[in-house]
């Protein structure tokens, strides 16, 4: 995508931040760990873990409650992080940034709480035949309840949405598409943009499952257009139980609280209680303060990097792993697709991918083995599931070289 | 910089007759005449495994399973169908629960060991090295108990 000269630049200067990660330098069963399994949860910067702990130390209170000077601290950095995430992601308003728990929470909040009064017999939820477990079951169980049904766009050998069958299946009686940005078990780049604007000339919003996206491409919720994001802290650098739903406002406005306590509320009589304003109106309960601090640290860390500089850096990684493992003997590398991001799935000869997953551990090389939390991909491709490495900005090519030798042994072990 | 004390032998674990197990499984395929079944699953990794018993006058006269597996999950339903064919039902259900005991007990003694009186099984020890592998070893033991019990459950390892 870019010239060398700029490739090398990049690798260089992403050397230096590799020892921002204190817990990659280790060994593990007395080899150097080499981690590759930062699409499950990535790793968090000095610069994140520091932030938490200063939070910790300094400033702990709960948020918008108290009048003294630690809780007006605390309140500060969660609402400054807010605006950081909005900048972040480009949302329009602030307000439209609601803290979860997770893309998981993300994602039953919208099925919930935008779905649930919508969909009835004969409406349909449209979602894709790639994604993760969270991008289907809150579906399910919102069709469950209201009588709707769910429809999935299909996929074809590499891995992709199939983008013109994915849009001709969108009609009125479609209450929302919900599709990832990136896919966790392939990797494979959705073409979102194309797709929202196909929807919304047939008057269908879409929801983004952005958890695989977040850390490792520029996300512009405005330019895409989308209708709701969703994304998780501990995908970018930031602690896990923190997680993001961005959502238009007239969207977030029209639809009632999800889950309901103190903070979500104006008002309180025994007859009626007034709902608080977005975004407090979907926030009920003391929320995740440092985990929130913690996130606004790995935006800040993001920033600086630059994310064109991490895209160009991971791609790069990526080229080099994907053309390394296509030499191994037997391998079968699964999803192809033309446009990826920092992941590869791949089956070794006849060897289970847990077997694989544990001889590599053994040399300090940590991959993911399973289905990935998305068994209806495995089930299109006909495996039980796949090894799987990914990539984030600590990683170089001699953790991909170690990776590789790492699989000889394997092959050794299995011959 | 944090380190961590050396894990299992890998040579250990798959020894040659682990992955002669898991390459070419004894007693594997489903067997239509049977007088229990049971069905295990585990559903962190996707694995599945069915295992077929045929009793006959108090003892296991037949026994089969079919699934998919990773090595160690393949080669101990391998090991188990050698170990309780032809055993009394009790003491097949004696030698699954004491697999099942001395898999998940911390302390590995010797003592142990010796009560597995079978020295192929005797290879799967080396598994209590691996914490994140135990259930693939236990998972068959489980589903056999399941179906000889006659329980109508199928059985998951979380
Ligand atoms: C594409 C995708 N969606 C959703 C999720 C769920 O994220 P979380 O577990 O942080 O809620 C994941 C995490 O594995 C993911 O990769």
């Amino acid at each position: 995508m870019n010239n060398k000269n700029e490739i090398n630049q990049v690798k260089n200067s992403m050397e230096s931040f590799r020892s921002d990660f204190p817990v990659i330098d280790q060994l593990i069963n007395n080899k150097k760990l080499v981690y590759l399994d930062s699409a499950a949860s990535s790793q968090m910067p000095n610069q994140v873990i520091n932030e938490v702990s200063r939070y910790h130390s300094n400033d702990h209170a709960n948020v918008h409650r108290g009048i003294h000077s630690l809780s007006h601290r605390a309140t500060e950095t969660f609402e400054n992080t807010r605006k950081n995430v909005s900048e972040f992601i480009n949302s329009k308003n602030t307000n439209e940034i609601i803290f979860t728990s997770g893309t998981t929470e993300s994602i039953n909040l919208v099925a919930q709480s935008y779905c649930r009064p919508r969909l009835k017999k004969n409406k349909k939820i449209l979602i894709s035949h790639l994604e993760h477990h969270s991008n289907i079951v809150p579906w399910q169980i919102v069709c469950e309840q209201t009588g709707g049904s769910l429809d999935v766009a299909p996929i074809n050998q590499d891995g992709e949405i199939i983008t013109e069958k994915l849009i001709d299946m969108i009609d009125s009686s479609v209450v929302l598409i919900a599709i990832s940005h990136v896919s966790n078990a392939l990797g494979s780049l959705t073409e979102v943009k194309n797709i929202i604007e196909a929807a919304h000339s047939k008057g269908v919003p879409v929801l983004i499952d952005g958890a695989q996206a977040i850390s490792h491409i520029k996300v512009d919720v405005l330019d895409l257009d989308a209708d709701f994001y969703a994304f998780s802290g501990h995908k970018m650098h930031a602690p896990t139980g923190i997680g993001i739903l961005y959502g238009k406002e007239e969207l977030l406005e029209a639809m009632p609280p999800y889950k309901s306590g103190g903070d979500m509320i104006s008002e309180v009589t025994f007859s009626a209680t007034t709902y608080n304003d977005l975004p407090y109106k979907f926030e009920a309960g003391t929320p995740n303060i440092s985990g929130v601090a913690g996130l606004g640290a790995a935006i800040n860390y993001i920033r600086e990097i630059g994310i064109d500089n991490i895209t160009v850096h991971e791609n790069s990684l990526l080229d080099y792993m994907t053309s390394e493992l296509q030499d191994v003997d037997g391998i079968r590398l699964i999803g192809t697709a033309s446009k990826k991001v920092g992941v590869q799935s791949f089956l070794l000869k006849d060897i289970h991918s847990h077997d694989i997953g544990t001889i590599l551990d053994h040399q300090g090389i940590a991959i993911r083995t399973g289905h990935h939390c998305a068994m209806p991909v495995m089930e299109f491709y006909g495996i039980s599931g796949t090894a799987r490495a990914s990539l984030s900005i600590y990683n170089n090519h001699e953790d991909i070289d170690h990776f590789i030798k790492g699989l000889d042994k394997v092959i050794t072990i299995f011959n | 910089m944090a380190t961590q004390k050396k894990t299992g032998n890998l040579k250990e674990l798959y020894k040659k007759l682990v992955i002669e197990h898991a390459r070419k499984p004894q007693n594997f395929g489903c067997m239509e005449l049977h007088s229990d079944s049971s069905k295990g699953v585990n559903p962190l990794c996707g694995d599945k495994i069915k295992i077929y018993i045929l009793q006959e006058k108090g003892h296991i006269s037949k026994i089969s399973f079919e699934g998919v597996g990773c090595a160690i999950s393949i080669a101990s339903a391998s090991l188990l169908t050698e170990t309780l064919k032809n055993q009394s039902v009790a003491q097949a259900k004696k030698y699954a629960k004491n697999f099942i005991m001395i898999m998940n007990s911390n302390h590995e003694s010797s003592e142990n060991k010796k009560k597995f009186n079978n020295r192929d099984l005797e290879t799967l020890m080396a598994v209590k090295d691996f914490p994140t592998r135990i259930k693939c070893a236990t998972l068959c033991w489980q589903t056999f108990l399941s179906a000889i019990e006659g329980k109508d459950i199928v059985v998951t390892t979380e």
